[in-house]
């Protein structure tokens, strides 16, 4: 086992430790602050009417899907981009590095409108024509989240392809596998734990998104509302418990799903 | 290739990423076949779809839903605030119905030549929130210059209730400078202002009809003069577009009829001009 990643067990009774664990303390105390803040607001008629919503109910269903779905053709995109954005030097490799970190900086708005004004152009109709929909349909929200969080997924990749040994790779070259087979039994492999972080960055950034949806796809209930639509919807008419009761949803939702990976990806917790 | 290269050629590691793979297929399995609540109706009804202003949801929502069994068709509701639905509208030209917070955006998008027909639906009329600890005797708007009193009033950047609010001191013929010092907290949306009465930290705030009704068990509603007032007009209109015009003026029509009136009225909607 990789010597660097083993854990010290504990803090030691050390200034730097106890420097260092303040900042942890600090931090995860202000984070539950908020959540506890949220909890003595709702009360239980709003979290009953949120577990009664039949609305509600397909809109978690639609943001466990629609994230998941995202995180899997994230994925398959994001490993090779990863993979030949870290082994490569190609003309243009810092350019198209760079373009894949634009999403990351586009306001949520303009990526909406970006998407929405695609559409309009000949190859985005052409698309649209094929029987493909993406404007107002639910294929649009695997798109826009696509677009919002494939990069963090390519990031994350490929900083780990970055750091694993590509000698092993060669090593394998030279044992007589194939470019197909060093890729798929030795670096993809190795790099397991950063494509296990990318899909976990992927996926809560993906069942977070808001922004575009709004734009591109709309809110129409039981047909494109996802959870953040329906805390938009419920705060524009005053009902800030039961927004907030969502998000706590949405909180609960993410902790399980995330823990779920980890312990799938069989990372240490 | 020989027997012993193959052997040799194994990987140092087992591909321990299949098992992921599994599961990442059996969630994209999961995910095209969604559970029920997700899936579509199979039914092919006429289908309509309606921009509505987010802030007119709830009577809009109890509409869509009866006008849809009398006519036995699907209305696609599409809440956003109205700018954005004009952004959308503009730029894919489908859709049948606009149903804004304000008549403006309905006047924007016709000098664009966006709208068919366009009908008032309700009113969206200012008045007097106050709460009921108040030490302060509020009876008009003049009386908001009161020294030490506590107003809120929305953030005129930022919702149309502000930029109305100062409208609405400049036509009282009150004492503006006073009221405008009195105020302490100033409002992203509408919604926070009523919570601010009800909780107490607010003697007053300027909010409309619809919203003050909610709170009309824990506060007092204060009506002001339609001479003084600055009344909002929320219209429903038919887009140009429209691929089925009758049905949408249908619909523009039940939401004046009778029936759409009163539910209106039962959300706390005006739905005639106040004389």
């Amino acid at each position: 086992m990789d010597y660097s990643a083993q854990p010290v067990t504990g803090p030691s009774g050390t200034a730097f430790s106890l420097a260092v664990f303040s900042f942890v303390a600090l931090f995860v105390f202000s984070v539950l602050a908020l959540l506890i803040a949220d909890l003595l607001y709702i009360n239980t008629s709003a979290v009953a009417e949120v577990l009664r919503s039949p609305e509600i109910r397909a809109a978690t269903w639609l943001s466990l899907w629609s994230s998941s779905i995202t995180t899997v053709v994230a994925l398959v995109f994001a490993v090779p981009i990863a993979y030949a954005l870290s082994r490569y030097r190609f003309p243009g490799s810092v350019l198209a590095d760079t373009i894949v970190d634009l999403p990351i900086v586009f306001p949520p708005l303009v990526l909406g409108l970006s998407l929405l004004v695609f559409f309009r152009t000949a190859p985005g109709s052409w698309i649209e024509a094929l029987g493909l929909e993406f404007v107002y349909h639910r294929n649009g929200i695997v798109l826009a989240q696509f677009f919002v969080a494939a990069s963090f997924g390519i990031r994350a990749i490929k900083a780990t392809f970055d750091h694993t040994d590509r000698r092993q790779e060669d090593v394998a070259l030279t044992l007589g596998c194939s470019r197909w087979q060093s890729f798929w039994h030795v670096a993809v492999p190795n790099a397991r734990r950063g494509i296990i972080a990318g899909g976990i960055l992927t996926w809560a950034r993906a069942f977070g998104v808001f922004g575009p949806l709004m734009v591109f796809v709309g809110a129409v209930r039981m047909r494109t509302e996802v959870l953040p639509t329906t805390i938009y919807l419920e705060t524009s008419i005053g009902r800030i418990d039961v927004a907030l009761s969502v998000a706590l949803l949405m909180i609960a939702i993410a902790t399980v799903a995330l823990l779920l990976i980890r312990l799938l990806g069989g990372l240490r917790m | 290739m020989g027997m012993s290269s193959d052997l040799t050629a194994r990987p140092p590691h087992r591909p321990a990423l299949s098992r992921h793979m599994l599961w990442l297929l059996l969630a994209l399995l999961g995910s095209v076949f969604p559970p029920a609540g997700c899936r579509r109706p199979t039914t092919s009804l006429p289908v309509l779809r309606l921009y509505c202003g987010a802030g007119i949801r709830p009577p809009v929502a109890e509409m869509v839903k009866r006008f849809s069994q009398l006519h036995n068709i699907r209305v696609e509701c599409d809440y956003a605030g109205s700018n954005i639905l004009l952004s959308r509208i503009k730029l894919t030209r489908r859709g049948d119905l606009y149903m804004p917070g304000d008549v403006r955006y309905v006047e924007q998008a016709r000098r664009e030549g966006l709208i068919a027909s366009s009908v008032t639906a309700c009113y969206f009329v200012p008045v007097i929130l106050v709460s009921r600890t108040t030490r302060y005797q509020i009876r008009s708007v003049a009386d908001l210059a009161q020294p030490g009193l506590r107003l809120g009033i929305g953030d005129p950047e930022a919702c149309a209730i502000g930029k109305t609010a100062h409208r609405i001191f400049q036509k009282s013929g009150a004492d503006v400078s006073s009221i405008l010092s009195n105020v302490v907290f100033r409002s992203l949306t509408v919604n926070e202002l009523g919570l601010q009465v009800k909780t107490g930290q607010l003697d007053a705030v300027i909010v409309w009809d619809a919203i003050a009704h909610r709170y009309r068990d824990v506060a007092r509603i204060v009506p002001i003069p339609p001479e003084h007032n600055v009344i909002s007009t929320v219209p429903v209109a038919v887009l140009r577009f429209s691929h089925n015009p009758k049905l949408a003026t249908a619909f523009q029509r039940f939401v004046v009829s009778q029936e759409g009136k009163r539910i209106f009225r039962r959300h706390g909607y005006t739905v005639s001009m106040p004389k």
